[in-house]
This record gives C-alpha cells, structure tokens and sequence, in this order.
C-alpha cells in the first residue's frame, strides 16, 4: 500500500524495525523527533552561536535542538499549542521563537525562560509567521485563513497595523525590507517594510495551478532583496525578479514529477530553502524527495533518493552548511494516506558542496 | 489577440505551436493603447496587448523612470511601452531594429505567419480570436484530463496560461486546510464534508474537460473581463475553522508543566528532557487520530447545518471587481 510507490525493496507501511529505508541518503536523524507531521524547521540566525533548529508538528508541539558540529541533535526544549503548529519564525537575536498555530494564535517563546506567551490573535487559524527587523520598529507579521496579515508589537495585544487581502494567506517569506505574500486564488502581493509595512505592488501569478510555498533571493552580492522563488501543487517552480533586467529573467522549471515525460505523476512542491551565501536553491516534495537547483545557471545541482514519505519541510543553516529535512506525510494524497502510527524523520545533511553553483564556463 | 512578446524579441519556444501571435511589430495597435495604460500599475489584466520593448533598445528603457511616479513600479510594462513609442523618430528606430532581428527567426512563424510575413495589421479580429480561444479551450480541456491520472492535488484553482485570471468554480482550498478539518472535527464529519467538494471540483472539471457550448460561452465571458477573478469567492470553508471551533482541550499542558527549564543547573537535566521526548506510548498522542466519540468534537458552528453549502453557487457575473 505504498503510496510513493516503486521502491523495490519491501517496505511495509507501519513497520518501522527496517532502518535503510527511511534514510535512503543516509543522512543524520535528529533525535526525539515530534509524534505528528512536521509542519516546518528553522535554523538559530548567525545572532546565536551555534545552530539550533526548531521544527512545529502537528501534534501541537514546537521542539528545539542544538545541532552539534560533530552531526550530534541534542533535544533542548519544547513548548504546545492547543492545536497544530503551522510556522516559527526565530526573532533576529536569536533569544526568541514565534510560532503560529491553527488554534487561531501566535506565541513568543522566550527560550531563556523557556516560557512562552500569546501575542497574536486572528479569526482563522494562522499559517505564516515572520519577525521582521527594521531600523525604525521591529514586529511579527502573521497571516491567516481570515484573509489578513496583522503586525504585532510583541508588547500590546491589538495589532499595530492590518493588511486586509481578498484571499486566505498560503504562504509568505520576509527579507527586509520586502515581504511577500501568496493567497488563495494565486493572488501574489509584495509589501515593502521601510518606514511601516505597506503594500507595495500586486503581481499576476507566473503559475497556472495554487501556490504552496514562497522563498525571498538576495543578489549576487547577498545584499538585498531581488525576487523570490515559488512553488506550486503542480510540480512547478517559478523563479520571478521584482525588477526584471528582461522578460526571460523570470522562468518556470518542473521539479519533483515521477517522470520527465508524460504520463507522469505530479507531485506538490512543499518547501523553497535558499543557501544564504551561494543563491541556489533547494525544494522539497511530496514525492519524497529533495534537489538543489542553480537558478542562474538554470541546472539542477543534485536530487536525492526517494523517501518512504513525502518531505514537508526544509530549512538550511544561517553558515550554509546544513540542509535540514523532514520526512513526514503532507497530507498532499487525503487521509487516506495518513497513518498516525508512522514514524516522523528529521534528517540533517552537510550541503556545504552539494549546494555549491554550477562553475560558469 | 495576444502578441507573443518572445516572438518580437526572437525567442518564441513555442514556435509554431504558440497560442499568442507572432507578428513582428504593432506599430497600429500600440497606439491605440497609449491611453489606456498610463497607470503604474498596469499589469491586472488590462495588458493583454502589451509589448514588451526588444531587448536592444537600451536606449529606450532608460525612459522608463519618465512616466512613472514616485518609486517606479518595477512591472510597469504598460509604462515603459509608451516611451517607446510615443516619439516618431524613436518609434522608426524601433521597428527597423525589431524588423532587423526578427529575419533570423523566420523559422519560428506560426500560425500567424500568413500575417507576419506580409507586414501588415492583422485581418479583422474576429478570426484571429476565434483560433485563439480554441486553443485556449484545448489547453483546458487537455489540462483537466490529465489532472486525475497525474494525481495532483484535486483542490486547486487554475487557469489556463500564466498572469490569466481563473477559471471560475474551481476554487483553492490547502492541504492544511483540509487537514484542520480532519483533526478538528473527527474522520465521519470529514468524509462527509469531503465528499461533498469532491463531487463539486469532479464536476466542474468534467464540465472543462467535456467543454460544451454553454460552458464555452461562459468562459468566454468570464475570462474576457478584465474583473480579477475570485473563484474562491463561494467557498464558505470559513465558518468550519473560524471564530467559535476549538481544538479539543489539550491534556498536554500537562506537560509543559512537567518539563525542566533549560535554566536549572541540574547535571541530569539533559537526560530528563530526552525521556521527555521519547514518543510516550501511555500517553498517545490525542490529536494524530481523533476518536469519532463525540465528546472530542466541538458542536458544529452555527453556520455548520449547512455543510454541503461549502459552496455557495455565485454566478460568474458577479465575480467582484
């Protein structure tokens, strides 16, 4: 009953004894992973020495590891929600974790203390969090099924500002000073964040199919903000630039299909990661599998082997040096596809030369 | 219809197969279209005849700070089309360099060569979107057979081409979504709203796929307007995770209370947290497979008797603005 179907070795769903399988590239496990899905992993920003990751479930937990440098996952700490967790965000310092929850509501996490406290509030469940920094005001920006985006100073309990949009929220990202949004209906709005968070600029979707996932780039220099990447339930990722030097600056590339030719199934697109120093790419998918792609020289770097499960979240290191995964259902196939008893994977690999671009000729 | 503004630049992949039309120039059409596209943010569905200036008038594209307002508007394609044309000398540069470039790609006329080839305007617009739309109506009907076997996730809007509006009656709904639903309300009352927007996105996808004269014609109409589409506009899939639905109360604040700060000086703090996180097998986790006892599900909402109304029916025509 194998639903990413054609691995030739006898996996049997639920038996968990055979340890091969679920690792197919053999890369680090973390340890004590959540019960439920992973919804999403972040990594400490370059504030904090060290590297720790914390990954949302949806058995309402939120976890923190310390990722050793010798590969050793150290469990840390954890806190709950009253429902599934859906995004954390970590704040710039690094001494807090905001994470947004479907039980309507964002905390702040003081890690110190290790206590947590509520600082958002919507109508719907909330499914993107960010904290942004800026010179003049710093806040977290969450958007929700209620078809806003609120900003919250983390002190008071209204919203110092609200984005009203014609759609649920699906995905966001933030590098200041821009911030993008993706709703339902494959609306797309890019908000600029300088003196306060505005919208700036709507655009027309370069995909055909519902958005999943958004990713902000930097430039060649890694300075600022240029475009962003996203993905889509379509087995599809397209590349856009805000500003585009010409109309083939921005493209679309196929990733996680079974197969280059037809008939091939389509698999969604789960997660966009970009390496912080080197600008390329990586995506994961239901299909159970990850690749990097070089978005300048419009190649892929490297795709991985087939994992028993889909792979909902991906994050990489502030340094660069480590790709983080989850293996977990997505629940891109139904319930039907869902079995609780199953074991949930967050794997670690080095990606320091894999996710190196491609040498120009 | 459409110019196929990487035909003009010389890089149509499409070639003959290309839906939009590959002329050379349109020095006639741009004209009339000065008016219209004044505005920064002229990329909502009113540029359906843009054009896209070649990629060798630099000269040109330095212009584009002169028609925009405070910060330019970075896809003001509408804005920048106007300085290259709008002076006569600039415009006569234009065409000769377009005109110049475009004899090497001869080999990717298409369709609208007969057109191209001549030089002139194009015949009268009927036919030229009559052939359009039937290749938009195939790419639609292609596109919906192929969805169920491709095994693509089923609850998604769509349209037929990048930067178009969507087609109506498919709306968007997320995995997440629905996944919220499963675990808040218990796998019965989930199959039961399942099943009701499964049959709804079936039959609208054999609808597009089967392409009838009357959903042609509605099509047509609703893809012709220049109103933003909003297919998701009748989903009330709101009121199901909105104001008033509750998780079932977690009996794991429990267990934050049991769990060590990290700022105790304890040496055996680590390993304690290690137990901690070991999958508890006393405790299951309560939230991976809800029980269908009722105690654990929330009253439905008061909007919840009408579950099958997930899908309020909005006729095209009222697809806000």
């Amino acid at each position: 009953m194998s639903v990413f179907g054609n691995t030739s070795s006898s996996f049997s769903f639920g038996a968990s004894n055979t340890t091969t399988n679920h690792n197919p590239m053999k890369d680090i496990e973390v340890t004590s992973p959540p019960d439920d899905s992973i919804s999403c992993l972040e990594f400490s920003p370059a504030t904090l020495p060290g590297n720790f990751l914390i990954a949302g479930s949806w058995a309402n937990d939120i976890r923190c590891w310390q990722i050793e440098d010798n590969g050793q996952t150290v469990p840390k700490a954890q806190q709950m929600h009253q429902g599934p967790v859906l995004d954390v965000s970590w704040s710039d310092d690094g001494t807090k974790v905001f994470t947004a929850s479907a039980d309507k509501t964002a905390k702040m996490w003081d890690l110190a203390a290790n206590q947590a406290t509520q600082v958002a509030q919507h109508d719907a469940p909330i499914k993107t969090c960010h904290w942004i920094k800026s010179p003049n005001y710093s806040c977290l920006m969450t958007g929700s099924w209620d078809k806003t985006v609120k900003f919250w100073d983390t002190r008071s309990s209204s919203p110092m500002k609200a984005i009203t949009l014609n759609e649920r929220v699906y995905c966001a990202d933030v590098v200041y000073p821009m911030a993008m949004v993706s709703c339902a209906d494959k609306k797309l709005v890019c908000l600029k964040l300088e003196s306060e968070p505005q919208e700036y600029q709507k655009f027309d979707s370069p995909l055909k199919y519902q958005h999943r996932c958004i990713s902000i780039f930097k430039n060649k220099m890694q300075s600022s903000p240029v475009g962003f990447a996203l993905g889509s339930i379509e087995g599809r990722v397209a590349i856009h630039y805000i500003q585009p030097s010409s109309p083939r600056d921005n493209f679309t590339f196929k990733c996680h299909r079974s197969t280059p030719t037809q008939p091939q199934e389509i698999h969604v697109v789960n997660s966009i990661a970009f390496h912080p120093t080197f600008g390329t790419l990586a995506t994961v998918g239901s299909d159970g599998k990850y690749s990097f792609w070089d978005k300048d020289a419009r190649t892929k770097l490297k795709g991985s082997e087939q994992l028993p499960q889909s792979i909902s979240a991906c994050a990489i290191s502030h340094n660069g040096n480590i790709f983080a995964y989850a293996s977990s259902y997505d629940w891109s196939k139904g319930h039907e596809h869902y079995n609780p008893q199953q074991k949930n994977y967050i794997f670690l690999k080095n990606c320091a030369e894999d996710m190196k671009p491609r040498a120009k000729k | 219809m459409v110019i196929c503004k990487f035909y003009q630049q010389g890089n149509c992949k499409f070639g003959s197969r290309c839906y939009n039309e590959h002329v050379r120039y349109n020095e006639n059409r741009s004209r009339g279209q000065q008016r219209s596209q004044n505005d920064n943010y002229g990329n909502r569905g009113r540029n359906q005849n843009y054009v896209q200036p070649s990629r060798f008038d630099d000269s040109n594209r330095q212009h584009k700070s002169h028609t925009t307002d405070n910060y330019s508007s970075p896809f003001n394609r509408g804005g920048s089309n106007n300085t290259n044309f709008s002076s006569g000398s600039e415009k006569h540069h234009t065409q000769q360099s377009i005109d110049k470039f475009h004899w090497t790609s001869k080999s990717q006329s298409n369709r609208f060569n007969a057109l191209a080839e001549l030089e002139e305007p194009p015949l009268s617009s009927n036919t030229v979107q009559s052939e359009d739309h039937a290749s938009m109506f195939k790419t639609i009907s292609e596109d919906m057979a192929l969805w169920p076997s491709s095994k693509m996730w089923p609850f998604s809007c769509y349209s037929y081409a990048k930067e178009k509006n969507c087609v109506e009656g498919l709306a968007d709904i997320q995995p997440e979504e629905i996944r919220t639903l499963y675990y808040l309300y218990g796998l019965e009352r989930y199959r039961n709203i399942l099943d009701e927007v499964e049959l709804i996105y079936t039959k609208r996808k054999e609808e597009l796929r089967y392409m009838s004269e009357e959903t042609k014609s509605s099509l047509l109409l609703q893809l012709g307007s220049s109103i933003e589409s909003n297919p998701s506009a009748g989903l009330s899939i709101y009121s199901l995770y909105g104001p008033g639905t509750e998780f079932k109360s977690s009996s794991k604040v429990a267990d934050v209370a049991a769990f060590p700060t990290q700022s105790t000086v304890n040496p055996t703090v680590t390993s304690t947290t290690t137990d901690l996180f070991k999958p508890a097998v006393a405790q299951s986790n309560p939230s991976a497979l809800p029980p269908p006892s009722s105690s654990f599900i929330q009253p439905p909402p008061a909007t919840g008797g009408a579950l099958g109304q997930m899908f309020k029916t909005v006729p095209a025509a009222e697809t806000k603005p």
